[in-house]
Protein backbone atom coordinates (compact mmCIF):
# COMPACT_ATOMS: atom_id res chain seq x y z
CA UNK A 1 0.00 0.00 0.00
CA UNK A 2 1.28 3.55 -0.65
CA UNK A 3 3.27 5.16 2.41
CA UNK A 4 3.12 9.10 1.48
CA UNK A 5 0.25 11.23 0.86
CA UNK A 6 -0.88 14.56 0.68
CA UNK A 7 -3.22 14.82 4.09
CA UNK A 8 -3.67 12.04 6.93
CA UNK A 9 -6.79 12.16 9.46
CA UNK A 10 -6.54 10.21 12.34
CA UNK A 11 -10.24 8.59 12.84
CA UNK A 12 -12.95 8.28 10.39
CA UNK A 13 -15.66 9.52 12.46
CA UNK A 14 -18.22 11.52 10.75
CA UNK A 15 -16.06 15.20 10.75
CA UNK A 16 -12.70 13.16 8.78
CA UNK A 17 -15.77 12.05 6.33
CA UNK A 18 -17.18 15.44 5.75
CA UNK A 19 -14.01 16.65 5.60
CA UNK A 20 -12.10 14.36 2.83
CA UNK A 21 -15.35 14.46 0.83
CA UNK A 22 -15.35 18.36 0.81
CA UNK A 23 -11.45 18.10 0.30
CA UNK A 24 -11.11 16.15 -2.63
CA UNK A 25 -14.38 17.42 -4.24
CA UNK A 26 -12.89 20.71 -4.37
CA UNK A 27 -9.13 19.51 -5.03
CA UNK A 28 -9.36 16.33 -6.66
CA UNK A 29 -5.79 15.91 -7.09
CA UNK A 30 -5.15 16.08 -3.58
CA UNK A 31 -4.97 12.28 -1.32
CA UNK A 32 -6.15 11.51 1.28
CA UNK A 33 -5.56 8.57 3.84
CA UNK A 34 -7.97 8.50 6.63
CA UNK A 35 -7.48 5.69 9.25
CA UNK A 36 -9.46 4.38 11.70
CA UNK A 37 -9.13 0.93 14.35
CA UNK A 38 -13.12 0.44 13.83
CA UNK A 39 -14.30 -1.97 11.19
CA UNK A 40 -16.54 0.32 9.45
CA UNK A 41 -16.55 3.53 8.85
CA UNK A 42 -18.37 6.75 10.77
CA UNK A 43 -17.37 6.73 14.24
CA UNK A 44 -20.26 7.44 15.99
CA UNK A 45 -22.12 7.89 12.83
CA UNK A 46 -22.38 3.76 12.20
CA UNK A 47 -24.70 0.68 13.01
CA UNK A 48 -24.33 -2.25 14.38
CA UNK A 49 -25.79 -5.38 13.46
CA UNK A 50 -27.71 -8.52 15.48
CA UNK A 51 -28.53 -11.08 12.81
CA UNK A 52 -30.42 -13.69 15.13
CA UNK A 53 -32.81 -10.45 16.40
CA UNK A 54 -33.11 -9.85 12.36
CA UNK A 55 -32.21 -6.01 13.53
CA UNK A 56 -29.92 -3.30 12.55
CA UNK A 57 -29.61 -0.36 15.16
CA UNK A 58 -28.33 2.96 14.50
CA UNK A 59 -25.18 4.16 16.96
CA UNK A 60 -25.65 7.43 16.97
CA UNK A 61 -29.06 10.23 17.55
CA UNK A 62 -28.73 10.92 13.99
CA UNK A 63 -31.67 13.71 13.17
CA UNK A 64 -29.79 16.20 10.49
CA UNK A 65 -30.56 19.93 11.05
CA UNK A 66 -29.90 22.41 8.48
CA UNK A 67 -31.34 20.02 5.83
CA UNK A 68 -34.02 22.83 4.67
CA UNK A 69 -33.05 24.22 1.13
CA UNK A 70 -32.03 26.98 3.06
CA UNK A 71 -30.00 25.14 5.36
CA UNK A 72 -26.56 25.24 5.76
CA UNK A 73 -25.82 20.95 5.65
CA UNK A 74 -28.27 21.01 2.61
CA UNK A 75 -26.16 22.98 1.20
CA UNK A 76 -23.08 21.19 1.82
CA UNK A 77 -24.51 17.74 0.73
CA UNK A 78 -26.10 19.03 -2.38
CA UNK A 79 -22.68 20.93 -3.17
CA UNK A 80 -20.98 17.49 -2.91
CA UNK A 81 -24.43 15.81 -5.52
CA UNK A 82 -25.38 13.28 -2.52
CA UNK A 83 -28.98 14.99 -1.99
CA UNK A 84 -29.43 12.70 -5.19
CA UNK A 85 -28.43 10.14 -3.31
CA UNK A 86 -29.51 9.94 -0.21
CA UNK A 87 -32.96 8.72 0.72
CA UNK A 88 -34.39 11.53 3.51
CA UNK A 89 -37.44 10.91 5.58
CA UNK A 90 -39.29 14.20 7.03
CA UNK A 91 -41.08 13.88 10.19
CA UNK A 92 -44.48 16.11 10.88
CA UNK A 93 -42.94 16.54 14.17
CA UNK A 94 -40.84 17.81 16.21
CA UNK A 95 -41.31 15.50 18.89
CA UNK A 96 -44.28 14.00 21.13
CA UNK A 97 -43.68 15.46 24.46
CA UNK A 98 -45.11 12.62 27.39
CA UNK A 99 -46.10 13.73 31.00
CA UNK A 100 -47.41 11.45 33.37
CA UNK A 101 -50.64 13.31 32.80
CA UNK A 102 -50.49 14.32 29.44
CA UNK A 103 -49.76 14.21 25.42
CA UNK A 104 -49.55 16.48 22.80
CA UNK A 105 -47.64 16.48 19.16
CA UNK A 106 -45.41 19.65 18.74
CA UNK A 107 -45.12 20.41 15.02
CA UNK A 108 -41.46 20.61 13.00
CA UNK A 109 -42.72 24.23 11.34
CA UNK A 110 -41.32 26.77 13.63
CA UNK A 111 -44.42 28.72 13.58
CA UNK A 112 -46.78 25.66 14.22
CA UNK A 113 -44.32 24.71 17.47
CA UNK A 114 -45.29 27.84 18.66
CA UNK A 115 -49.06 27.90 18.26
CA UNK A 116 -48.19 24.33 19.66
CA UNK A 117 -46.93 25.62 22.78
CA UNK A 118 -49.47 28.56 23.21
CA UNK A 119 -52.09 26.19 23.40
CA UNK A 120 -50.58 23.97 26.10
CA UNK A 121 -48.98 26.74 27.74
CA UNK A 122 -51.86 29.78 27.47
CA UNK A 123 -50.60 31.67 30.43
CA UNK A 124 -47.22 31.57 28.62
CA UNK A 125 -47.94 33.67 26.02
CA UNK A 126 -45.69 36.96 26.22
CA UNK A 127 -42.83 35.07 27.54
CA UNK A 128 -43.10 32.83 24.42
CA UNK A 129 -43.30 35.36 22.39
CA UNK A 130 -40.26 37.36 23.54
CA UNK A 131 -38.32 33.84 23.56
CA UNK A 132 -38.76 33.16 20.04
CA UNK A 133 -37.70 36.43 19.04
CA UNK A 134 -34.71 36.14 20.95
CA UNK A 135 -34.81 32.99 19.02
CA UNK A 136 -35.02 34.53 15.61
CA UNK A 137 -32.40 37.07 16.66
CA UNK A 138 -29.03 35.35 18.30
CA UNK A 139 -29.90 31.70 16.99
CA UNK A 140 -29.70 32.87 13.92
CA UNK A 141 -26.58 34.70 14.41
CA UNK A 142 -24.99 31.56 16.14
CA UNK A 143 -26.16 29.73 13.34
CA UNK A 144 -24.43 31.02 10.34
CA UNK A 145 -21.35 31.88 12.86
CA UNK A 146 -18.81 30.15 10.36
CA UNK A 147 -20.18 32.14 7.24
CA UNK A 148 -19.78 35.07 9.96
CA UNK A 149 -15.89 34.83 10.05
CA UNK A 150 -15.38 34.01 6.26
CA UNK A 151 -17.26 37.30 5.54
CA UNK A 152 -20.10 35.65 3.95
CA UNK A 153 -23.05 36.70 6.19
CA UNK A 154 -23.37 40.36 7.79
CA UNK A 155 -24.11 40.26 11.10
CA UNK A 156 -25.61 43.24 13.50
CA UNK A 157 -23.15 44.61 15.38
CA UNK A 158 -25.07 45.70 18.34
CA UNK A 159 -27.07 42.17 18.55
CA UNK A 160 -23.83 40.01 18.54
CA UNK A 161 -22.27 42.62 21.36
CA UNK A 162 -25.80 42.12 23.27
CA UNK A 163 -25.35 38.33 23.15
CA UNK A 164 -21.68 37.94 23.89
CA UNK A 165 -22.41 40.43 26.78
CA UNK A 166 -25.76 38.87 28.33
CA UNK A 167 -26.51 35.57 27.17
CA UNK A 168 -23.04 34.26 26.67
CA UNK A 169 -22.23 33.34 30.40
CA UNK A 170 -26.12 32.12 30.83
CA UNK A 171 -27.05 28.55 31.01
CA UNK A 172 -29.66 26.95 29.63
CA UNK A 173 -31.24 26.66 33.03
CA UNK A 174 -30.95 29.83 34.50
CA UNK A 175 -32.08 31.53 31.04
CA UNK A 176 -35.36 29.41 30.91
CA UNK A 177 -36.17 30.21 34.47
CA UNK A 178 -35.72 33.99 33.86
CA UNK A 179 -38.17 33.54 31.07
CA UNK A 180 -40.92 31.15 32.15
CA UNK A 181 -42.46 30.13 35.03
CA UNK A 182 -43.51 27.06 34.02
CA UNK A 183 -41.68 24.12 34.67
CA UNK A 184 -43.23 21.77 32.27
CA UNK A 185 -42.46 24.25 29.53
CA UNK A 186 -38.60 25.19 30.84
CA UNK A 187 -38.11 20.77 30.12
CA UNK A 188 -39.85 21.29 26.75
CA UNK A 189 -37.61 23.51 25.63
CA UNK A 190 -34.75 22.30 27.34
CA UNK A 191 -35.09 18.87 25.97
CA UNK A 192 -33.66 19.68 22.79
CA UNK A 193 -30.36 19.42 24.72
CA UNK A 194 -30.50 15.95 24.56
CA UNK A 195 -29.07 16.23 20.97
CA UNK A 196 -26.24 17.96 21.68
CA UNK A 197 -24.68 16.20 24.91
CA UNK A 198 -26.06 18.45 27.81
CA UNK A 199 -28.44 18.90 30.61
CA UNK A 200 -30.18 22.28 30.78
CA UNK A 201 -27.28 22.83 34.11
CA UNK A 202 -24.93 21.94 31.76
CA UNK A 203 -25.21 23.87 28.52
CA UNK A 204 -24.51 27.81 27.17
CA UNK A 205 -27.94 29.38 26.39
CA UNK A 206 -26.53 31.07 23.39
CA UNK A 207 -25.10 28.29 22.22
CA UNK A 208 -28.34 26.52 22.41
CA UNK A 209 -30.38 29.34 20.52
CA UNK A 210 -28.25 28.14 17.68
CA UNK A 211 -28.88 24.36 18.19
CA UNK A 212 -32.87 25.33 18.35
CA UNK A 213 -32.49 27.29 15.49
CA UNK A 214 -30.78 25.04 13.69
CA UNK A 215 -33.34 22.12 14.18
CA UNK A 216 -36.36 24.10 14.03
CA UNK A 217 -36.07 26.94 11.26
CA UNK A 218 -33.80 24.70 9.08
CA UNK A 219 -35.45 21.81 8.26
CA UNK A 220 -34.89 18.28 9.87
CA UNK A 221 -34.62 14.88 8.27
CA UNK A 222 -33.14 11.45 9.12
CA UNK A 223 -31.09 9.34 6.53
CA UNK A 224 -32.93 6.14 5.40
CA UNK A 225 -30.27 3.29 6.46
CA UNK A 226 -29.25 4.80 9.10
CA UNK A 227 -26.36 7.47 9.51
CA UNK A 228 -24.12 4.54 8.38
CA UNK A 229 -25.55 5.04 4.89
CA UNK A 230 -24.28 8.64 5.11
CA UNK A 231 -20.68 7.60 6.43
CA UNK A 232 -20.36 4.86 3.51
CA UNK A 233 -21.34 7.21 0.85
CA UNK A 234 -18.50 10.04 1.81
CA UNK A 235 -16.17 7.18 2.40
CA UNK A 236 -17.17 6.26 -0.84
CA UNK A 237 -16.02 10.53 -2.63
CA UNK A 238 -12.66 9.91 -0.74
CA UNK A 239 -12.12 6.72 -2.07
CA UNK A 240 -13.42 7.06 -5.73
CA UNK A 241 -10.91 10.42 -6.09
CA UNK A 242 -7.98 7.76 -5.02
CA UNK A 243 -7.83 8.45 -1.72
CA UNK A 244 -8.06 5.46 1.09
CA UNK A 245 -10.36 4.54 4.25
CA UNK A 246 -8.12 1.96 6.13
CA UNK A 247 -10.02 0.63 8.87
CA UNK A 248 -8.89 -1.93 11.50
CA UNK A 249 -5.84 -0.09 12.01
CA UNK A 250 -4.74 1.51 15.13
CA UNK A 251 -2.65 4.63 14.90
CA UNK A 252 -0.10 4.85 17.72
CA UNK A 253 1.78 8.14 17.30
CA UNK A 254 2.02 11.05 15.07
CA UNK A 255 5.62 11.98 14.18
CA UNK A 256 7.18 15.09 13.67
CA UNK A 257 10.53 16.06 12.49
CA UNK A 258 12.98 18.57 13.90
CA UNK A 259 11.30 21.30 12.98
CA UNK A 260 8.39 20.85 14.76
CA UNK A 261 6.53 19.94 11.43
CA UNK A 262 4.39 16.60 11.55
CA UNK A 263 5.27 13.99 9.13
CA UNK A 264 3.06 11.24 9.45
CA UNK A 265 1.61 8.67 11.50
CA UNK A 266 2.77 5.38 13.35
CA UNK A 267 0.17 2.68 12.81
CA UNK A 268 -0.26 -0.81 13.79
CA UNK A 269 0.12 -1.69 10.02
CA UNK A 270 3.20 0.34 9.14
CA UNK A 271 4.07 4.15 8.90
CA UNK A 272 2.34 6.39 6.90
CA UNK A 273 3.82 9.73 5.65
CA UNK A 274 2.42 13.24 5.41
CA UNK A 275 2.99 17.02 6.08
CA UNK A 276 -0.34 17.71 7.51
CA UNK A 277 -2.01 14.90 10.01
CA UNK A 278 -5.89 16.23 10.63
CA UNK A 279 -6.97 14.66 14.46
CA UNK A 280 -10.34 13.22 14.64
CA UNK A 281 -10.34 11.87 17.65
CA UNK A 282 -10.53 13.23 21.63
CA UNK A 283 -8.08 15.56 21.53
CA UNK A 284 -7.93 14.69 25.57
CA UNK A 285 -7.01 10.81 23.87
CA UNK A 286 -4.53 11.96 21.55
CA UNK A 287 -2.66 14.66 24.11
CA UNK A 288 -2.18 11.73 26.03
CA UNK A 289 -1.95 8.59 23.58
CA UNK A 290 -0.09 10.12 20.08
CA UNK A 291 2.53 12.64 20.89
CA UNK A 292 5.74 12.23 21.72
CA UNK A 293 6.47 14.64 24.73
CA UNK A 294 7.45 17.98 23.64
CA UNK A 295 7.71 21.34 25.71
CA UNK A 296 4.98 22.99 23.65
CA UNK A 297 2.01 20.70 24.77
CA UNK A 298 2.14 21.36 28.20
CA UNK A 299 0.33 24.84 27.34
CA UNK A 300 -2.09 23.05 25.39
CA UNK A 301 -2.76 20.37 27.62
CA UNK A 302 -3.44 23.26 30.40
CA UNK A 303 -6.04 25.27 27.86
CA UNK A 304 -7.69 21.36 27.30
CA UNK A 305 -8.13 20.87 31.15
CA UNK A 306 -10.96 23.47 30.67
CA UNK A 307 -12.49 21.37 27.50
CA UNK A 308 -15.01 19.77 29.36
CA UNK A 309 -16.46 16.40 27.64
CA UNK A 310 -20.31 16.31 27.12
CA UNK A 311 -22.33 13.99 28.91
CA UNK A 312 -22.72 10.19 27.65
CA UNK A 313 -25.71 8.43 26.98
CA UNK A 314 -26.95 5.56 28.01
CA UNK A 315 -29.26 3.67 24.87
CA UNK A 316 -32.14 0.75 25.12
CA UNK A 317 -32.00 -0.65 21.37
CA UNK A 318 -35.37 -2.74 21.26
CA UNK A 319 -37.22 -4.57 18.41
CA UNK A 320 -41.09 -5.20 18.37
CA UNK A 321 -43.13 -8.18 17.28
CA UNK A 322 -45.60 -5.14 15.46
CA UNK A 323 -44.33 -2.01 13.84
CA UNK A 324 -44.19 0.52 17.12
CA UNK A 325 -46.81 3.16 16.05
CA UNK A 326 -49.20 0.20 16.87
CA UNK A 327 -48.20 -0.30 20.02
CA UNK A 328 -48.78 3.58 21.27
CA UNK A 329 -45.19 5.05 19.84
CA UNK A 330 -46.74 7.42 17.01
CA UNK A 331 -44.27 9.92 16.81
CA UNK A 332 -40.94 9.38 15.04
CA UNK A 333 -39.63 11.18 18.25
CA UNK A 334 -40.85 11.33 21.73
CA UNK A 335 -39.75 12.83 24.99
CA UNK A 336 -40.62 11.29 28.09
CA UNK A 337 -40.48 13.53 30.77
CA UNK A 338 -40.41 12.58 34.33
CA UNK A 339 -42.55 13.31 37.69
CA UNK A 340 -40.07 14.98 39.45
CA UNK A 341 -40.50 18.90 38.66
CA UNK A 342 -37.39 19.53 40.41
CA UNK A 343 -35.23 17.28 38.73
CA UNK A 344 -31.17 17.90 38.55
CA UNK A 345 -28.04 16.36 37.86
CA UNK A 346 -26.26 15.10 40.67
CA UNK A 347 -23.07 17.56 41.03
CA UNK A 348 -19.37 15.27 40.61
CA UNK A 349 -19.04 15.11 44.26
CA UNK A 350 -23.10 13.17 44.06
CA UNK A 351 -21.33 10.62 41.44
CA UNK A 352 -20.21 8.61 44.25
CA UNK A 353 -23.77 7.69 45.30
CA UNK A 354 -24.54 5.01 43.26
CA UNK A 355 -28.12 5.07 43.64
CA UNK A 356 -28.62 8.33 43.81
CA UNK A 357 -26.97 8.68 40.21
CA UNK A 358 -28.52 5.92 38.97
CA UNK A 359 -31.98 6.91 39.91
CA UNK A 360 -30.93 10.83 38.64
CA UNK A 361 -29.66 9.56 34.88
CA UNK A 362 -32.06 6.70 34.39
CA UNK A 363 -35.58 7.54 36.30
CA UNK A 364 -35.39 11.18 36.42
CA UNK A 365 -33.96 12.80 33.51
CA UNK A 366 -35.48 12.81 30.15
CA UNK A 367 -35.48 10.38 27.99
CA UNK A 368 -35.70 10.49 24.18
CA UNK A 369 -37.24 8.02 21.98
CA UNK A 370 -36.52 7.09 18.52
CA UNK A 371 -38.64 4.70 16.29
CA UNK A 372 -37.12 3.82 13.76
CA UNK A 373 -39.95 1.71 11.82
CA UNK A 374 -41.42 5.18 11.01
CA UNK A 375 -38.18 6.85 10.15
CA UNK A 376 -37.50 3.47 7.86
CA UNK A 377 -39.85 0.79 7.54
CA UNK A 378 -37.38 -1.76 5.42
CA UNK A 379 -35.00 -1.60 8.61
CA UNK A 380 -37.42 -3.66 10.91
CA UNK A 381 -39.40 -3.02 14.13
CA UNK A 382 -36.78 -0.96 15.88
CA UNK A 383 -36.63 0.99 19.01
CA UNK A 384 -34.04 3.25 20.83
CA UNK A 385 -34.28 4.83 23.79
CA UNK A 386 -31.58 7.58 24.92
CA UNK A 387 -31.14 9.39 28.38
CA UNK A 388 -28.33 11.10 29.05
CA UNK A 389 -25.60 9.86 31.70
CA UNK A 390 -22.23 9.89 32.58
CA UNK A 391 -19.81 7.81 32.91
CA UNK A 392 -18.32 8.50 36.72
CA UNK A 393 -20.98 6.01 38.25
CA UNK A 394 -19.90 3.03 35.94
CA UNK A 395 -17.42 0.62 37.10
CA UNK A 396 -15.09 -0.85 34.41
CA UNK A 397 -15.90 -3.02 31.83
CA UNK A 398 -15.78 -6.85 31.87
CA UNK A 399 -16.10 -6.80 35.71
CA UNK A 400 -19.45 -8.70 37.35
CA UNK A 401 -20.37 -4.98 38.72
CA UNK A 402 -20.57 -3.71 35.33
CA UNK A 403 -22.72 -6.64 34.37
CA UNK A 404 -24.72 -6.14 37.51
CA UNK A 405 -25.47 -2.45 36.79
CA UNK A 406 -25.87 -2.86 32.68
CA UNK A 407 -28.83 -5.06 34.15
CA UNK A 408 -29.99 -2.68 36.34
CA UNK A 409 -30.07 -0.29 33.61
CA UNK A 410 -32.25 -2.08 31.17
CA UNK A 411 -34.48 -2.68 33.77
CA UNK A 412 -35.02 0.82 34.83
CA UNK A 413 -35.42 2.14 31.62
CA UNK A 414 -37.76 -0.59 30.12
CA UNK A 415 -39.49 0.02 33.07
CA UNK A 416 -39.58 3.85 32.44
CA UNK A 417 -40.93 3.08 28.45
CA UNK A 418 -43.52 0.72 29.84
CA UNK A 419 -44.91 3.22 32.43
CA UNK A 420 -44.84 6.12 29.40
CA UNK A 421 -45.90 3.45 26.54
CA UNK A 422 -47.92 0.30 28.20
CA UNK A 423 -48.85 -0.99 24.77
CA UNK A 424 -45.53 -2.09 23.91
CA UNK A 425 -45.66 -4.32 27.37
CA UNK A 426 -45.58 -8.03 26.21
CA UNK A 427 -44.22 -6.76 22.55
CA UNK A 428 -40.82 -6.60 22.95
CA UNK A 429 -38.77 -9.23 21.15
CA UNK A 430 -35.16 -8.15 21.57
CA UNK A 431 -33.54 -5.49 24.40
CA UNK A 432 -29.70 -4.44 24.53
CA UNK A 433 -28.32 -1.75 26.33
CA UNK A 434 -25.10 0.65 25.54
CA UNK A 435 -23.21 2.03 28.24
CA UNK A 436 -21.40 5.30 28.66
CA UNK A 437 -18.28 1.96 28.68
CA UNK A 438 -19.79 1.32 25.04
CA UNK A 439 -19.37 4.34 24.02
CA UNK A 440 -15.61 5.26 25.24
CA UNK A 441 -14.58 1.17 23.89
CA UNK A 442 -15.35 2.21 20.57
CA UNK A 443 -15.08 6.15 19.91
CA UNK A 444 -11.60 6.50 22.42
CA UNK A 445 -13.56 9.27 23.97
CA UNK A 446 -13.00 11.17 27.24
CA UNK A 447 -16.33 10.12 29.64
CA UNK A 448 -17.82 7.85 26.58
CA UNK A 449 -18.42 11.34 25.53
CA UNK A 450 -20.71 10.67 21.91
CA UNK A 451 -21.06 14.04 21.17
CA UNK A 452 -17.75 15.42 21.78
CA UNK A 453 -17.11 18.87 24.24
CA UNK A 454 -19.89 20.13 26.29
CA UNK A 455 -20.44 23.57 24.97
CA UNK A 456 -21.10 25.31 28.56
CA UNK A 457 -20.41 28.77 29.48
CA UNK A 458 -16.76 28.50 29.66
CA UNK A 459 -15.38 28.88 25.93
CA UNK A 460 -11.85 28.96 27.12
CA UNK A 461 -11.26 25.33 26.05
CA UNK A 462 -12.43 25.41 22.72
CA UNK A 463 -9.21 27.05 21.30
CA UNK A 464 -7.15 24.40 22.85
CA UNK A 465 -5.46 24.05 19.07
CA UNK A 466 -4.49 27.73 18.64
CA UNK A 467 -0.69 27.96 18.05
CA UNK A 468 -0.44 24.04 18.60
CA UNK A 469 3.58 23.28 18.74
CA UNK A 470 3.55 21.09 15.64
CA UNK A 471 2.84 22.66 12.41
CA UNK A 472 0.57 20.51 10.17
CA UNK A 473 -1.35 19.12 12.87
CA UNK A 474 -5.15 19.76 13.07
CA UNK A 475 -7.82 19.01 14.91
CA UNK A 476 -11.46 18.23 13.52
CA UNK A 477 -14.75 16.72 15.42
CA UNK A 478 -17.24 17.51 17.46
CA UNK A 479 -14.35 18.75 19.53
CA UNK A 480 -13.94 21.66 18.14
CA UNK A 481 -16.96 22.33 16.12
CA UNK A 482 -19.31 21.61 18.29
CA UNK A 483 -21.82 18.45 18.76
CA UNK A 484 -24.50 17.89 15.97
CA UNK A 485 -24.20 16.36 12.13
CA UNK A 486 -24.72 20.09 11.02
CA UNK A 487 -21.63 22.05 13.10
CA UNK A 488 -19.25 18.70 12.11
CA UNK A 489 -20.00 19.13 8.09
CA UNK A 490 -19.37 23.23 8.68
CA UNK A 491 -16.02 23.27 10.56
CA UNK A 492 -14.94 20.68 7.99
CA UNK A 493 -16.03 23.11 5.33
CA UNK A 494 -14.29 26.33 7.14
CA UNK A 495 -11.24 23.71 7.57
CA UNK A 496 -11.12 22.39 3.17
CA UNK A 497 -10.94 26.70 3.00
CA UNK A 498 -8.47 26.75 4.26
CA UNK A 499 -6.76 24.10 2.28
CA UNK A 500 -4.66 26.48 0.14
CA UNK A 501 -4.17 29.20 2.81
CA UNK B 1 -7.89 56.20 14.86
CA UNK B 2 -5.45 54.25 14.21
CA UNK B 3 -5.35 50.30 14.47
CA UNK B 4 -3.73 50.04 17.90
CA UNK B 5 -6.21 52.90 19.40
CA UNK B 6 -8.69 50.98 17.80
CA UNK B 7 -8.30 47.52 18.85
CA UNK B 8 -6.82 47.83 22.50
CA UNK B 9 -10.12 50.12 22.94
CA UNK B 10 -11.94 46.74 21.49
CA UNK B 11 -10.25 44.47 23.85
CA UNK B 12 -10.94 46.36 27.33
CA UNK B 13 -14.87 46.08 26.12
CA UNK B 14 -13.99 42.01 25.73
CA UNK B 15 -12.05 41.81 28.78
CA UNK B 16 -11.44 42.95 32.53
CA UNK B 17 -8.05 44.02 32.09
CA UNK B 18 -5.98 47.22 32.98
CA UNK B 19 -5.05 49.70 29.84
CA UNK B 20 -1.16 50.08 30.56
CA UNK B 21 -1.17 46.07 29.78
CA UNK B 22 -2.05 46.03 26.84
CA UNK B 23 1.28 46.40 24.87
CA UNK B 24 2.43 44.99 21.86
CA UNK B 25 3.88 41.67 22.96
CA UNK B 26 0.79 40.55 25.09
CA UNK B 27 0.09 37.23 23.58
CA UNK B 28 -3.30 36.09 22.59
CA UNK B 29 -2.60 32.79 24.95
CA UNK B 30 -2.05 35.32 28.05
CA UNK B 31 -5.16 37.70 26.89
CA UNK B 32 -7.46 34.57 27.60
CA UNK B 33 -9.77 35.06 24.68
CA UNK B 34 -12.83 32.44 23.97
CA UNK B 35 -14.00 31.18 21.01
CA UNK B 36 -16.41 34.26 20.79
CA UNK B 37 -13.92 37.30 21.86
CA UNK B 38 -11.65 35.60 18.73
CA UNK B 39 -15.42 35.57 16.52
CA UNK B 40 -16.15 39.31 17.83
CA UNK B 41 -11.94 40.90 17.62
CA UNK B 42 -12.13 38.97 13.58
CA UNK B 43 -15.36 40.69 12.89
CA UNK B 44 -14.72 43.93 14.21
CA UNK B 45 -11.39 44.52 12.01
CA UNK B 46 -13.21 43.39 9.05
CA UNK B 47 -15.78 46.09 9.63
CA UNK B 48 -13.95 48.54 10.59
CA UNK B 49 -10.68 48.17 8.48
CA UNK B 50 -11.98 46.04 5.59
CA UNK B 51 -9.52 43.55 6.66
CA UNK B 52 -10.25 39.05 6.87
CA UNK B 53 -8.70 37.92 9.64
CA UNK B 54 -8.96 34.00 8.56
CA UNK B 55 -9.31 32.24 11.66
CA UNK B 56 -6.52 29.90 10.61
CA UNK B 57 -3.97 32.89 11.68
CA UNK B 58 -4.59 32.30 15.07
CA UNK B 59 -4.74 28.59 15.36
CA UNK B 60 -1.87 27.97 13.38
CA UNK B 61 -0.06 30.81 15.60
CA UNK B 62 0.97 33.27 12.67
CA UNK B 63 -0.58 35.39 15.01
CA UNK B 64 0.73 35.13 18.52
CA UNK B 65 0.42 38.64 19.62
CA UNK B 66 -0.96 42.00 19.44
CA UNK B 67 2.25 43.49 17.84
CA UNK B 68 1.31 40.66 15.21
CA UNK B 69 -2.21 41.55 14.63
CA UNK B 70 -1.63 45.10 14.66
CA UNK B 71 0.98 44.56 11.79
CA UNK B 72 -1.20 42.18 9.90
CA UNK B 73 -3.75 44.59 9.56
CA UNK B 74 -1.64 47.52 8.71
CA UNK B 75 -0.36 45.67 5.81
CA UNK B 76 -3.53 44.37 4.65
CA UNK B 77 -5.23 48.05 5.15
CA UNK B 78 -2.25 49.33 2.77
CA UNK B 79 -3.29 46.33 0.36
CA UNK B 80 -6.76 47.01 0.34
CA UNK B 81 -6.66 50.50 -0.04
CA UNK B 82 -4.60 49.98 -3.35
CA UNK B 83 -6.91 48.02 -4.39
Amino acid sequence: MERHWDAICVGAGITSLAFGAQLVHRYPNVRLLVIDKHTVPGGYATMFRRPKADAIFDCSLHKLSGMGERGNLFRILSDLGLTKELDLHRSEEYFEANFHDRVFKLSNSIEQFQVDLLREFPAQSQALKEFFEELAVHGRNGYYQFQMMQGNYEVDFAELRFAHRHLKNLTVEDALRQRFNDPDLRRIIAATGIYVGGFSSDLGYLYFLHVLYATLTQGNAYVKGSSQRLSDLLAQRIENAGGKVLLGTNVHRVISDNQDSVNGVVTSKGNFYANRVYINASPHYAMSQLFDEHPGLTLVRMKLAKLQPSRSTTTLYLTTDLPPEQLGVESAESMIFSENLDWEPPSQSDDSCEMLAEQAFWNESTMELTNYHLLDPSGGSILCANVLDDIGHWPHRKSELYKEKKHRAQLALLERLYQAKPQLCGHVKYVELSSPRTYERFTNNTDGAGYGAMVGTDLSGHIFHHGFPISGVHFLSAWVAGPSYEAAFGYAEMKVNQWAA
Amino acid sequence: MNVEKFLCDAILELKDIDESELVPSLSFEELALDSLDYVEIQLLIQKRFKVAIGPELFSTGKLKNLGDLYRHIEANQEQALAA
